[in-house]
């Protein structure tokens, strides 16, 4: 009975430090936001990529395009009020910056980079879990485009 | 090298399905393509499953975007809260096994690991206090639906997808190659 008791005794402790570490966990502020960029390379050539084929029937509803393949999918977990910067195809690069969350959105300022030519400077509320999609037409003779699926995770 | 695989029409049929599913092996899969771009009924019968394919999965598609889940997890956080906080029931005496007080400490270890775990803390942003923002509803239309409070760009264009409000800033090509 003796052993039992030490038992029961070692479980009870490990179940309390446990629950300290828990609740010392959780009182650590929740600093960053999950960010999601895929890149995509849309076109009229060919088949659909399984891993975008989700989206396809959304992007086939606004965009003249029927393939959709996927070149990178990046996820990181940004700071608030910090620069991220996401190198995608063709030299053109995402830089974001999570400024805050107001109500179920999440504010970013992004900017979307040719190099060092910016094609787009914005502020943009998203929806958390919400994604949102930037389309650069790259050639317009060979019908292809990148698109850049941007979502952020609070 | 392997020799290709030779295949009639029969057997496209046979295969169809799994054809349309990408499920045959590549030699297989290489065949009945070959065989398709050689014959207009087989390739007609592949492109009639495909098209349905595709209009079955939009049709799930815009099912679940209708399917809100959101009240899931907070019910099951208050289900959870009530059992924790339920008054336990009476010890019912000095035979019980002690293994069975050893269960129900680690269940009840779990349980409290578990609750902490799904307790995410959410007020530590910082809040971006501007211009009032529209009260989100329920509905999926909204859930891709993005606001911008400043936009920039040379001839861009803002294209909004009725459904989820997926939002795509389009940036031409003769708008992203001007100085």
């Amino acid at each position: 009975m003796g052993r039992t008791a030490t038992l029961l005794g070692m479980l009870a402790v490990c179940s309390f430090s446990v629950s300290a570490e828990e609740r010392a966990a959780e009182a650590q502020p929740y600093d960053t936001v999950r960010i999601q960029v895929m890149a995509i390379a849309a076109s009229n050539v060919g088949t659909c990529d399984p891993q975008v084929a989700f989206l396809r029937p959304r992007l086939r509803r606004v965009l003249n395009y029927r393939s959709f393949r996927l070149l990178s999918d990046t996820w990181r977990d940004v700071a608030w009020q910090d620069t991220a910067a996401f190198a995608l195809a063709g030299g053109t690069r995402l830089m974001l910056l999570p400024k805050g969350r107001e109500a179920q959105q999440v504010v970013l300022q992004v900017r979307l980079l040719d190099g060092r030519r910016a094609l787009v400077d914005t502020v943009v509320r998203l929806r958390n879990q919400g994604y949102m999609v930037f389309g650069v037409e790259r050639d317009p003779s060979a019908e292809e485009a990148l698109l850049v699926v941007l979502r952020a995770e609070d | 090298m392997p020799q290709p695989v030779a295949v009639t029409c029969a057997d496209v049929q046979r295969m169809l399905d799994a054809f349309v599913d990408t499920e045959l092996p590549p030699p297989l899969l290489l065949a009945v393509a070959r065989h398709a771009a050689g014959c207009p009924p087989c390739e007609a019968s592949i492109r009639e499953l495909t098209d349905l394919r595709e209009v079955l999965c939009g049709a799930i598609d815009q099912e679940l975007e209708t399917v809100d889940l959101r009240q899931v997890w907070p019910a099951v956080c208050r289900a959870l809260e009530r059992q924790r906080t339920a008054v336990p029931r009476a010890w019912p005496g000095r035979r019980v096994a002690v293994w069975g007080g050893l269960v129900a400490m680690a269940a009840s270890l779990a349980m409290a690991v578990g609750l902490w775990n799904g307790r995410r803390p959410v007020e530590h942003a910082p809040v971006v206090a501007s211009r009032p923002t529209p009260v989100v509803t329920a509905r999926a239309e909204l859930r891709n639906r993005a606001a911008f409070d400043r936009l920039w760009g040379r001839g861009i264009e803002v294209k909004r997808e009725p459904k989820a409000g997926t939002t795509v800033v389009w940036v031409s090509h003769v708008a992203s190659t001007r100085d």
